[in-house]
């Protein structure tokens, strides 16, 4: 039973060690005689609550047998999850109207089925995944003052359309 | 106040809502949490005429889905598919679609009167709540959520307890203290948009990708054509008794803190049935079950706003983000609101009427291309979803490390739903974190350092006891429910 819920015992064994990791930092929350009176208050009482909870949930998940939804499916999540961590490291180095062009015509290649492998699909994806970056980032620019990163290391030549 | 802006503002808030209503794996809420980066260079009242735009089409665009696809476009709109369906099937889509319109935008206006008129007399009541009534109102409305949404009771308080730690990083309003600071980006605490971000958005799309995107599915009935307002006046005389109830239900359930849209629905349509003199014909095809849940998900629209004006006190995820985006905007709610910005707040009950009747017009004149819209293709549609969602986490605060803070929540969003945890408590506690420790830490120094204090108000007592009591009897609930599961498998085996 306990090898069925494996992955949920282990997600909320996490939780309750994160709880305990801040239960342990909230015991330490630095408070002065007048300056941070009353700070530690709060943070004390939730993570005594969260470590509560958490003994709760551990002992209770580890006695029943639950099911949780669809499996995943392995390489296309790693894969998402490689591109979002790409993502947020490139975003400052080579701008966002790069990184989102590349990003999301990964990302549409993995969401795309089997059936959507063709010519015209790819074409689709590449137009929409280099004309809407574009697109946002001069909507945004322009009709918000929201300047989002021109790129550090490589900068595009032909940021602005408008 | 009402300018040519701001009605655009509305009309383009209002076919955003409808697609994020009307799109499987879309939400209201991150239809609400995306756009918000945009009403930062708004003006106040532009910035809640877009939610708010968002928030009542939202609601609606998903019986559109629910009638022609039989998928709910959002959960408020369970039950119109248990009518809806059928009523498409049997080539009654125009007929379906047009009363769910109506009725969808009489049980808005009925509640946006109900909350006109009683949402001053309540905030001059909350005007004389000190910190005893704040803290005990607050706590009632966090239990509550986290024991109403979700199976598991335990993590559903697990959600708001971790969602009122996560509010409580960086230094302290009280004190002026570092916690939880373990790196010097953390000294500003988490802001409320990229952790929203992560936990609607993101979240969705990791969940596509471990799970596979759902398929487009076809539209049952393209050739729908919708006449008058879909019912006839026969039929809207024969459904009189049944709208204003099941809008009762709805403004009553759109008070409470964590119910909603999703409960009315099928409370209503549930009275509904129990009313009729035919109950036999529920879930055949009948406008019965539409007029009950979409004017029941509708009412509750106004009404969720009246703890969000009077109390602070958000009464579910999307109130929870306009309250946020209030606060960016340096608009205070609460009891005080109608003294400081009674202008605002009446701007505020325009806007609801000015977007309900939007919400009709644009929703009977643009069927057609909201239906067209509804195949594009999710591979193209989640990974631009995405693009936007770093757009506005970075515009927060122009820092990557809001970026970051996105994607991990999108992971621990991505968790949440797969283990169980439910996620509206998580944000609750977050929205509603500040207002608890300030009203207890307060309370307490009132008190001179005793709790017991909290109970020489009765209202706080009240309030308290109520909190303990629903936890307890959550508690209660989900034993014997287990129990009860535990006997029906071993009878089955047996």
């Amino acid at each position: 039973m306990m090898m069925k819920n494996l992955y949920s015992n282990i997600i909320n064994l996490v939780v309750l060690l994160i709880g305990v990791a801040l239960f342990v930092s909230a015991q330490n929350i630095q408070v002065g005689t007048l300056l941070g009176a009353g700070s530690e208050i709060v943070p004390q009482l939730m993570t005594t609550v969260w470590v509560g909870l958490g003994v709760l949930i551990l002992l209770s998940g580890l006695r029943k047998d639950e099911t949780y939804g669809k499996k995943i499916r392995i390489i296309p999540f790693l894969l998402t999850l490689a591109l979002l961590i790409g993502y947020a490291l490139l975003l400052r180095p080579i701008g966002f109207v790069l990184v989102s062009m590349i990003y999301s015509f990964a990302q549409m290649m993995i969401f795309t089925s089997e059936e959507l492998r063709t010519k015209r699909n790819y074409i689709l994806c590449g137009v929409i995944a280099v004309v809407f970056p574009l697109v946002i980032y001069n909507v945004f620019a322009n009709f918000f003052s929201i300047f989002l990163p021109a790129g550090e290391v490589i900068r595009l030549p032909f940021l602005f359309l408008f | 106040m009402l300018t040519f802006e701001s009605l655009l503002i509305m009309l383009l808030g209002t076919i955003a809502g409808v697609l994020f209503g009307a799109i499987p794996g879309l939400t209201t809420t991150m239809g609400v949490a995306i756009m918000l980066p945009i009403t930062f260079g708004m003006s106040p009242i532009n910035a809640m005429a877009l939610l708010i735009a968002i928030y009542i089409a939202g609601n609606s665009g998903g019986l559109i889905t629910a009638i022609l696809l039989k998928i709910p476009g959002t959960p408020a709109n369970v039950a119109t598919t248990f009518d809806g369906a059928p009523m498409a099937e049997n080539g009654e889509a125009g007929k379906a679609l047009g009363t769910g319109i109506l009725v969808s935008v009489i049980g808005t206006l009925l509640s946006v009167l109900t909350l006109i008129f009683i949402a001053r007399p309540i905030s001059a009541v909350a005007l004389q709540f000190g910190p005893f009534e704040m803290f005990a109102i607050t706590l009632f409305a966090l239990t509550l959520i986290s024991t109403l949404v979700g199976d598991n009771v335990l993590k559903g308080l697990m959600a708001g307890v971790a969602g009122v730690t996560l509010s409580l990083i960086g230094f302290a309003p009280i004190g002026g203290a570092a916690r939880f600071v373990f790196i010097p980006d953390l000294s500003a605490g988490i802001n409320m948009l990229p952790l929203l971000m992560g936990l609607f958005a993101v979240s969705e799309v990791i969940k596509m990708a471990a799970e596979g995107i759902p398929k487009n599915e076809k539209v049952a009935n393209m050739s729908f054509k919708i006449r008058g307002f879909g019912m006839t006046l026969a039929e809207f005389k024969q459904q009189f008794v049944n709208l204003i109830r099941s809008s009762l239900i709805g403004i009553g359930v759109g008070i409470m803190p964590g119910i909603g849209s999703a409960t009315s629905n099928v409370v209503a349509y549930s009275v509904a049935k129990s009313q009729s003199k035919y109950p036999e014909k529920f879930g055949t095809g009948i406008i019965d079950g539409i007029v009950a849940s979409e004017s029941s998900n509708s009412a509750t629209l106004g009404s969720a706003m009246i703890p969000v004006l009077t109390l602070g006190i958000p009464a579910d995820t999307v109130t929870a983000v306009m309250m946020g985006a209030l606060m960016i905007h340096g608009v205070t709610v609460g009891p005080l609101l109608f003294e400081t910005s009674g202008v605002f707040v009446y701007g505020i009950f325009a806007t609801y009427i000015i977007c309900t009747i939007l919400l009709g017009v644009v929703m009977y004149g643009g069927m057609r291309g909201f239906v067209r819209i509804l195949a594009v293709p999710k591979h193209i549609l989640m990974p631009l979803v995405l693009v936007l969602c770093i757009v506005g986490a970075f515009a927060a605060n122009f820092r990557i490390f809001d970026v970051w803070i996105t994607l991990i929540f999108g992971i621990i969003g991505f968790l949440m739903v797969k283990f169980k945890y439910p996620m509206t408590p998580l944000i609750m506690g977050f929205v509603l974190g500040g207002i608890l420790e300030l009203n207890l830490v307060r309370g307490l120094s009132f008190a001179r350092g005793s709790f017991w204090g909290f109970f020489d108000s009765n209202i706080a007592a009240f309030f308290l006891v109520a909190s303990v009591l629903s936890v307890v009897w959550s508690v209660y609930k989900g034993v014997r429910d287990s129990r009860k599961a535990k006997a029906a498998a071993a009878a089955n085996k047996g």
